[in-house]
């Protein structure tokens, strides 16, 4: 017996020790760790093939090699338009446009006879101030390392993603939908983004109830607040007029009112409740700068007078509902005097009870004045933007099924057509700088979606990919 | 000051008579555990086993059919000279607590506080219920058994203690560390042995009445009797509580506290009534258990401060075991059991179904989500040789889930186990426990090894080790729950446990300082996976280190004084630098208690007080909830003595005495200072003479 059970006890002691290890942080292949975070070595510039093989200047990272971003062209170690630069007029060498031209399509030359300099002159060098990544926004500011000259700002992108899971905020160049710049990260559920002036980036984190702000050029961290000092506030949309942000705290059912004026100090100035078991969602400024919040829970729009201390909540107005019991209202868009609300028209599943609708809601007279159905090809509408006098609708469809598509509406003429997606599209972004651009996220997935004028569509991979990964949001910059 | 007589009313001394009926009624293994003194190999050949999980304690105290001797009765105020522990049978090198009901009679109090007499225990409470986690293991990872059936649904998310009615329960048992070996997969943290009263032959009853603050009132009432050969108990609890505290909200939680104003809670009201019906029947040779409790509930889910809800909620539970055994037990024995357990539960009402994570279906009324789970064993004990004993187990049986969510599920549940005490010499104990289970398509070994040194009768040193394994519930592999989602390729939870401590034992004195390491590896975590859509995952690995402190004195005999700590720091290892090497979110780190009671033959009183630290509420450990201190206490005295030896008390207690603003884990509040007076009939001595007799 005893001869039995000795190895039976030195077999139990094995098993349970066998699980031992030192714990270490890591990542899943083919990532990398690198100081502690994960990072794809493939597009990230900081670690361009390897951990720290920063790419220098404006170049990117692309298949794991520092390159030149589409369009432009290495010269000595910097990247140029070849169009454009009158330093490098249609070649690297040998090309400064002089005698006062400037490069037209890889030509030095003058508009016809116009000769005045389209941009700025920088000692003899006319040059583009949005563009120039030596004289960006301005004679002798030059942007720094993995940085762009993008719209006069140094940044490291223009287009930026945010990824839930792993809770990076990733940016890109969107004319070419390149990664560039340096990823924000260590967020808990990056959940709404907003541009703060042109240079800082917002951020709030759902999951722990902070608010971010980074600077553009490098994407470090200016400042992170924790929105209350207890508990958790659910923030779930960010929205940002002047030098004030707008959080909307889905959990504890309030607008919090932060101000950004010194952006590395952010500073709560007041809190406006919107009601016991509300769970207010989204929120948009009409002109007259009352702020509109849909109210998921209870089916309602709020508005919500904002003063430089205090803001009053008026009266909730009631939305129609359809055949749903769970109608939550949750994008709002506001268009020559109508609230437009999405209604998710969810069942007690929350899988689609019917087509989406559009709840109009009449600012001048604070009452619902009716309901647009939305079609069968929108199913749980969620947000909605204005492209170009039109609402761009994203129909996420049911979860799972990647049937999502962006619904075109148009308030005048109510007619309305579809942007097949085959993914799941949730929080967008008009491009202020292109018309008709529309960014889209995979609320199902880690695609970043590309819309076009054209009403064509692109996707990108926006996010580490992984079974629980999805974008979150998206924004575009000028 | 002790009186005692005879049945016939002749003078006879106390401590003889209780001795000379310890001996006749109880195991010898038993006596030896609580004395302090290591059970020996004698011990073991005649002691009374208990099934699997489910304690002795109802065995123990059941005499034995072939005493002829005089039936001598014992009437006295003598309190317990020893504080127990968990019996070999339980667990000969674990570290527990027994917690019994009777020292807090005269005390309003639910299943939930009792368990938190217990180091490493910490509540889960949300309005939706409470579950219990130990040493840091999440509330799926902790078995709960009531008289040794499982009472953990196979639907998942812990066991909502408020559905076990607490006047029914007579005593817990709560074993600390990775008990899978003994106890089956799912013991990562733990296991909590719940027992309720056992059948006596003694004719007598008891009643307990409770009224107070926040329209809570209570009966509790039982009657027991019977002979030798037959016995029983019926036992009946019946609560309820319109739970309408006042609490103060804050509708600006991030600035300006001005607004803070005081509300009453609506939709918090709870009705409960529980039945316990138990008996003994020697039959030839064999002894017969048979258990029937049965508990129906309603009560308001009151959603949460921000988010008020009109859920009701509706329980009804059946559970059933019959227990066969030999009544003369020598050193090899068979015995089988039965065990049923039906769970019912329903969730109707409120105007936003499935936003609070709640169920949801387009099913009109109160849709029942019915549980059944049947399990049979069959136990084999031998002591072959006078250093060992040996139990091997084999348990068949199976769960079935109906409900009005998804599609019916059922799965399998087989196990067998072997369970060896070694007695090397009288000094040294060694444990070893090996238990395979298969649930369904998961199977997987539990092992278990512990061991004990006694240098001197006072002091004991004990260490353990072990690894099991939880496998994923209906919920979390089928249940499609509004924006809950399921995942069937979800794996076990696996993890492993080592602990050691010393233990030092009076008669007045019990003092138990532990330390423990635990980690469990793919760790089931709902990920958000779209705008407000989770669903599991094997996402998380974590880590748990920690200890316990306990110590229990009676300086004198109507003195009693116990004081714990606990330590429960968790580390999570996922890979994921927002997270790595923080702490999980809702596990307090810190617990500290203390108890002072005193019972004389005319007066009790207690006072108590807790600590627990703040928690985080993130993976982030960017917020937390804050810490939470409370005091409890109470008096009461014996109004009214009859001459058919009962005797009437009457107390009173004050819950929360500082009005502190406690919350549970949503932020929810919890009640401020409250009032309850009981008035109990109790045979004379209370419960506890009778149990030593």
């Amino acid at each position: 017996m005893i001869r039995l059970l000795f190895p039976l006890l030195a077999a139990t002691a094995l098993l349970a020790l066998s699980a031992c290890s030192d714990p270490v942080a890591s990542c899943d292949a083919p990532n990398l760790m690198c100081s502690e975070t994960c990072v794809n070595a493939d597009v990230d510039p900081n670690h361009c093939g390897g951990c720290d093989n920063a790419c220098g200047g404006n170049f990117i990272c692309s298949d794991g090699g520092c390159v030149c971003p589409s369009g432009k062209t290495d010269c000595d170690g910097r990247c140029v338009d070849l169009r454009t630069d009158s330093l490098h007029c249609g070649a690297c060498e040998d090309s400064v446009c002089t005698d006062g031209a400037f490069c037209r399509d890889g030509v030095c030359g003058c508009d016809g006879d116009d000769c005045t300099c389209p941009g700025e002159v920088c000692g003899d060098v006319c040059v583009d101030p949005q563009t120039d990544e030596l004289n960006c926004g301005g004679c002798g500011i030059v942007c720094g390392d993995g940085q762009h000259c993008l719209s006069g700002v140094c940044a490291g992108g223009d287009l930026y993603a945010a990824c839930f899971s792993s809770g990076q905020v990733v940016p890109f160049l969107k004319t070419s939908s390149e990664r560039s710049g340096t990823i924000a990260e260590l967020i808990a559920g990056p959940q709404s983004l907003a541009l703060l002036g042109d240079r800082f980036l917002a951020v709030v984190g759902s999951l722990d109830s902070t608010l971010y702000v980074y600077e553009r050029s490098t994407m470090d961290e200016v400042a992170s607040m924790l929105l209350a000092p207890e508990g958790a506030q659910g923030p779930n949309h960010l929205v940002i007029q002047g030098e004030r942000a707008y959080v909307v705290n889905s959990q504890v059912n309030t607008v919090q009112v932060v101000d950004l004026s010194e952006p590395s100090q952010p500073k709560t100035v007041y809190e406006i409740p919107t009601g016991e078991g509300t769970n207010p969602y989204f929120a948009a400024f009409d002109e007259a700068g009352t702020l509109w919040v849909t109210l998921l829970l209870t089916n309602q729009v709020l508005p919500l007078e904002i003063g430089e201390n205090a803001g009053v909540a008026g009266a909730p107005i009631d939305l129609p509902t359809a055949e749903g019991s769970q109608p939550f209202p949750a994008g709002l868009a506001i268009v020559e005097g109508t609230v437009y609300v999405t209604l998710n028209n969810l069942d007690d599943a929350w899988q689609p009870a019917g087509n989406g609708r559009l709840a109009k809601v009449s600012v001048a007279e604070k009452a619902s004045t009716g309901l647009v159905d939305l079609g069968a090809s929108c199913k749980n509408p969620g947000f909605v933007v204005i492209r170009e006098g039109r609402l761009a609708i994203s129909c996420t469809g049911s979860y799972g099924a990647d049937d999502g598509t962006v619904a075109l509406f148009d308030p005048a003429g109510e007619d309305i057509h579809y942007v097949e997606t085959g993914r799941a599209p949730g929080r967008m972004s008009v491009d202020p700088s292109r018309p008709g651009y529309l960014y889209v996220a995979d609320t199902g997935g880690v695609e970043l979606i590309t819309v076009d004028a054209d009403d064509h569509f692109t996707t990108t991979g926006a996010c580490v990919p992984a079974e629980w990964e999805f974008v979150s949001d998206v924004l575009a910059a000028p | 000051m002790f009186s005692a007589s005879s049945a016939s009313g002749a003078p006879f001394p106390a401590l003889v008579g209780l001795s000379l009926l310890l001996a006749l009624t109880s195991g010898r293994r038993a006596v030896a555990a609580d004395a302090g003194d290591p059970p020996g190999p004698d011990d073991v050949a005649t002691s009374e086993l208990a099934t699997a999980g489910a304690g002795t304690t109802e065995a123990e105290r059941t005499p034995p059919a072939t005493s002829e001797l005089e039936e001598i009765e014992v009437i006295g105020e003598r309190p317990d000279p020893r504080f127990p522990s968990p019996t070999p049978d339980q667990d000969p090198t674990a570290f527990g607590t027994v917690i019994r009901a009777d020292d807090f009679a005269g005390e309003r109090i639910e299943a939930a506080q009792l368990l938190l007499q217990a180091p490493g225990t910490r509540l889960r409470r949300t309005p939706a219920g409470a579950t219990m986690m130990l040493r840091g293991a999440s509330a799926d990872q902790t078995l709960v058994l009531l008289d040794g059936i499982r009472l953990n649904a196979a639907v998942g998310g812990g066991l909502d203690l408020r559905s076990i009615p607490a006047g029914l329960i007579d005593e817990i048992t709560v074993l600390r560390g990775n008990e899978g070996g003994r106890y089956g997969a799912g013991a990562l943290g733990g296991v909590a042995l719940l027992s309720t009263r056992p059948p006596g032959e003694r004719m007598e009853g008891s009643l307990s009445l409770s009224g107070g603050s926040f329209g809570t009132y209570g009966l509790d009432a039982s009657l027991m009797g019977g002979n030798a050969s037959l016995q029983g108990i019926a036992a009946l609890s019946l609560e309820q509580s319109e739970g309408d505290f006042p609490a103060l909200f804050d509708p600006t939680p991030a600035h300006d506290s001005s607004d803070v104003r005081i509300e009453r809670l609506g939709n918090n009201d709870s009705q409960s009534a529980g039945l316990l019906l138990k008996g003994m029947a020697r039959l030839g040779g064999i002894r017969v258990h048979a258990l029937g409790q049965g508990s129906l509930a309603e009560r308001g889910i009151p959603g949460t401060l921000y988010w008020r809800d009109s859920q009701r909620r509706g329980e009804r539970r059946i559970l059933a075991a019959l227990r066969a055994e030999p009544a003369e037990k020598g050193e090899h024995s068979i015995e089988g059991s039965v065990e049923l357990r039906h769970d019912e539960v329903a969730i109707w009402g409120g105007g936003s179904r499935g936003v609070i994570s709640q169920p949801a279906t387009n099913e009109e009324g109160r849709p029942w989500q019915i549980e059944n789970a049947v399990e049979t064993s069959l136990v084999a004990q031998t002591a072959p040789f006078s250093w060992t004993f040996l139990r091997i187990e084999g348990r068949a049986g199976g769960e079935w889930l109906t409900t009005p969510y998804a599609d019916s599920r059922s799965r399998e549940r087989l196990a067998v186990g072997v369970v060896d005490e070694l007695y090397l010499g009288r000094a040294i104990t060694v444990a070893p426990a090996l238990r395979y289970d298969r649930i369904g398509a998961f199977d997987g070994l539990s092992p278990k090894l512990g061991i004990s040194v006694r240098p001197i009768a006072a002091l004991e040193l004990r260490a353990n080790a072990g690894r099991t394994f939880r496998v994923p519930s209906f919920g979390e592999l089928y249940l499609e729950q509004g924006p809950l989602k399921s995942n069937p390729e979800l794996r076990p939870e696996r993890g492993f446990a080592v602990d050691g401590g010393v233990l030092l034992r009076g008669d007045d004195l019990l003092f138990q300082l532990s330390a423990f390491y635990a980690r469990t590896s793919d760790l089931i975590s709902y990920e958000v996976v779209s705008g407000g859509v989770s669903k599991p995952f094997n996402f998380l690995d974590a880590e748990v280190r920690g200890g316990e402190a306990e110590a229990m004195v009676r300086p004198l005999s109507w003195l009693s004084l116990s004081a714990s700590y606990s330590l429960a720091t968790t580390t999570n290892l996922r890979d994921d630098p927002r997270y790595f090497g923080k702490e999980l979110p809702y596990r307090p780190a810190h617990r500290l208690m203390g108890r002072i009671a005193t019972r004389t033959r005319d007066t009790e009183a207690f006072v108590e007080a807790s600590h627990q630290s703040a928690q985080y509420v993130n993976r982030s450990n960017a917020g937390e909830l804050p810490s939470q201190t409370s005091a409890r206490s109470g008096a009461g005295a014996r109004v009214w003595r009859d001459t058919y030896a009962y005797d009437v008390w009457l107390s009173g207690q004050v819950e929360n005495v500082f009005d502190a603003q406690l919350i549970d884990q949503l932020g929810f509040p919890q009640p401020g200072r409250a009032f309850y007076l009981t008035l109990r009939v109790v045979p004379r001595g209370g419960a506890r003479i009778e149990r030593d007799s």
